[in-house]
Parts: C-alpha cells; structure tokens; sequence
C-alpha cells in the first residue's frame, strides 16, 4: 500500500496555498506511481477559516476522483463538527446540502452546477432567518450566484469546486471561500485575448482587467464581463472584504484601502480561490414589494 | 389597440441565476413583443438576479429591440425598488456603452 501523509499546518492564506500546491495529485503521483492511499493528519489547534477548508476540499476532491482513498487523523473538533472528516467515505453524497453541527456554519458544498440557486438561495434565508431577521442578505445571494456561474461558465475545473460559508457573530462578518482547481481567470482572460489576437498581460494585469465591467473571456455567448465588477460592487457598498488569487495574481479590496490592491504573486493557484468577508453591520433592510405602482423604464 | 400581458417571472422560471433562466424569460417575452403585446413583468416573490440571468433575459431583448421600444414596451410590477433600480442600471448601461 503506497501512501502520501500530509500534515497541513493551518497557516495565513499565501503559506497554506504553498503547502495546497506542493502537495497536489499530479506532483505526488509522479513520485509515487502506486500511490493509493492520502492521509491527512487534521489535528489543529491553530485557527481554521473557510479558505482552509475549501482549499483543502479541493486537493482532496482530486485525489478522490483518481480513486485514492483519503484517512483523516486526529480531527480537530471544527472539522468534525462541520463533518468535513466524513465527506470522501464512501457513499456520502458531496453534491448534496449536509447539515453541520455548528449553528453559525452552512455546509461545505461540492458545487453541482443544478443546486447553484438552491445553495445561494438556502445561504440567504438560513443566515437571514436565523441571526438577521429583518435585514437583507440578497448580498450573499448574488454574490455566491456570479461566482458559481464563473466557476461553470469559465473555469474548466475537473473538479468543479467547493464552498463553505460561516458567520462570526463577534466579528459581525459572514465569511464565505470559494474554491475551484480550474484554469484560473488571468489565464481565461489570456486565451481569450491571444485568439482575438491581442496581447498576453501578467497576470495581475489581467486580473485587474477582468475586475472591470465589460471585460471578459467570452466563455459563453452571453457572457458581458458583469460578474466580478457586481462583487465588487457589493463589497463596496456593505464596507466589507474581497480577496481573490488566481494564478499568479492577488486581488485585495476592503474598506481601508482607496483602491483595490493588485500584486504578483510568487506562487502559481492553479484556479481561482474566492474569500469574501461580508460585513454584517451595514446589511440594509428588507424590502417590501411594491404592488400597485408601474415601474416605467 | 395594443395587447397587454402580464408575465409572472416565478412562473416562468425556477432561478434569477443562469442564463438558461434568463433566456427562457426573454423567449416569452420576445413572443409577447412580436405578438405586438405590451408586457408587464411581476417580479412577485422573485429573489436577487445575477448579471448572467440579466445578460441573457434583458441584455438579449436590448440586442433584439433596443432601448426605446423597450421603454415603451416592457415595465415591472409587484417589484422592491432594488430590484427595478438594478434592471433600469443594467439597461441604461448596456444603452450607453453599445
């Protein structure tokens, strides 16, 4: 039996993304052909945020889906409470909603492209109903709607990819990690400019094109390059924070920075991570219908 | 004199999220226009739209009438003011930017 021990440190984002990538499937499979077994010693005693546990989703997931079986040691009592342990045994179905044992917590999630409305949907009115009643959380909803369309629309990701999402009632911030091991967006931008014969950027230029409204690869013929600039819009405008590395590119907005941070990073995400920290103190009220008016263009 | 009809979104479409959605709200509503029909679109109980849902429901009207005959053609009722406020956005904006 050929195993690959992995005992993840659970460290800030651009270590933790060093020790996700040295340890993919393809790297470790060229060193152990045999390799049939992943264990992974999840014991912490360090702090563990939704891009850890997305990330980690993700690199498990390809080990899984090339028929290694994944052995969980020494949980840390989060991820057994929000069940992250039991979700590569066998007959456990990742695509569907599992109920975690944490009440501020919605379950990590394989994104399956026909429950995208459902989640965004079940994330909303289960934050809403159960903490902000009388606050609206159309914010988280669209926010998780463009995302998942980008990872479907654009990323080409064998894996698709993972979401989790957790509310910090003291930090007043609801934390949501979207993960994909796709092409990533400076490369999508790229391929799509160099078939229209245009020139490459670094990727964090073409990060940062990708930011503005109406730039896009055209992944689809409906495409409009709308998607990211409405997240950004929605962190703006709720104060809070966005952080996205893809490729060799990081994007930081928040609330103390004037502009939006561009940097290159050293290290290649092969795909795309999403962090948004949305800041529940300014989420606006709930809206009424307005039935009887005629809303007139 | 001119049709009118009053298209319910939730009737029509099981998400506000993908373009799937957002093409099968413009298939009715383009039949209603060629039919020469005013639409009155409710919005009742419907949730946040994604600009991939928008792209493919009111940016394929605009590639296929324009603005003006949309104007004149389309309006929103039993909507929240966001919900006409972003719709209205996306139409200027797609208008200025053709």
């Amino acid at each position: 039996m050929c195993v690959h021990e992995f005992t993840p440190w659970w460290s800030p984002p651009i270590d933790w993304i060093d020790q996700i990538i040295s340890n993919r499937y393809e790297l470790i499979v060229e060193r152990k052909p045999d390799l049939s077994v992943l264990q992974i010693d999840v014991s912490s005693r360090n702090w563990i945020s939704p891009y850890h546990i997305t990330t980690l989703a993700c690199l498990v997931e390809e080990y899984s889906i090339n028929n290694v079986e994944i052995v969980f040691v020494n949980p840390s009592p989060y991820l057994d409470k929000i069940r992250f342990i039991e979700y590569w045994n066998k007959g456990f179905n990742r695509n569907k909603f599992t109920q975690t044992q944490i009440s501020t917590s919605l379950c990590l999630w394989h994104i399956s492209e026909d429950m995208i409305f459902s989640y965004a949907q079940t994330a909303q009115q289960y934050f809403q109903n159960n903490y902000f009643q009388g606050s609206s959380l159309d914010s988280l909803n669209i926010s998780l709607g463009e995302v998942f369309n980008n990872i479907f629309d654009h990323s080409e990701s064998e894996i698709d990819g993972y979401v989790f999402t957790q509310y910090y009632p003291q930090k007043e911030q609801i934390t949501t990690s979207i993960c994909d091991f796709g092409l990533g967006i400076p490369k999508s931008i790229n391929n799509f400019w160099r078939e229209e014969g245009k020139n490459e950027l670094p990727d964090e230029d073409a990060l940062k094109a990708a930011m503005r409204k109406r730039v896009t690869s055209k992944s689809t013929p409906r495409n409009k390059g709308l998607g990211l600039d409405t997240l950004s819009s929605i962190t703006n405008s709720l104060k809070s924070n966005l952080v996205i590395l893809s490729n060799n590119a990081l994007y930081n907005q928040s609330p103390e920075l004037s502009v939006p941070k561009y940097r290159k990073l050293n290290l290649f995400f092969p795909g795309t991570l999403i962090n948004l920290k949305l800041n529940t103190r300014f989420l606006p009220e709930i809206e009424l219908e307005i039935g009887e008016d005629e809303f007139i263009f | 004199m001119r049709n009118e009809e009053v298209v319910f979104l939730t009737e029509i479409v099981s998400d506000v999220m993908t373009n799937a959605s957002g093409f099968q709200l413009f298939t009715i509503i383009d039949k209603n226009f060629e039919a020469g029909n005013r639409v009155k679109l409710s919005l009742s109980g419907s949730g946040p739209m994604t600009s991939s849902f928008m792209n493919s429901s009111f940016g394929e009207l605009l590639d296929s009438y324009g603005y003006d005959f949309i104007k004149d053609h389309l309006s929103l009722i039993d909507y929240k003011p966001s919900q006409a406020i972003r719709i209205k956005e996306y139409l200027d904006d797609f208008c200025h930017h053709r």
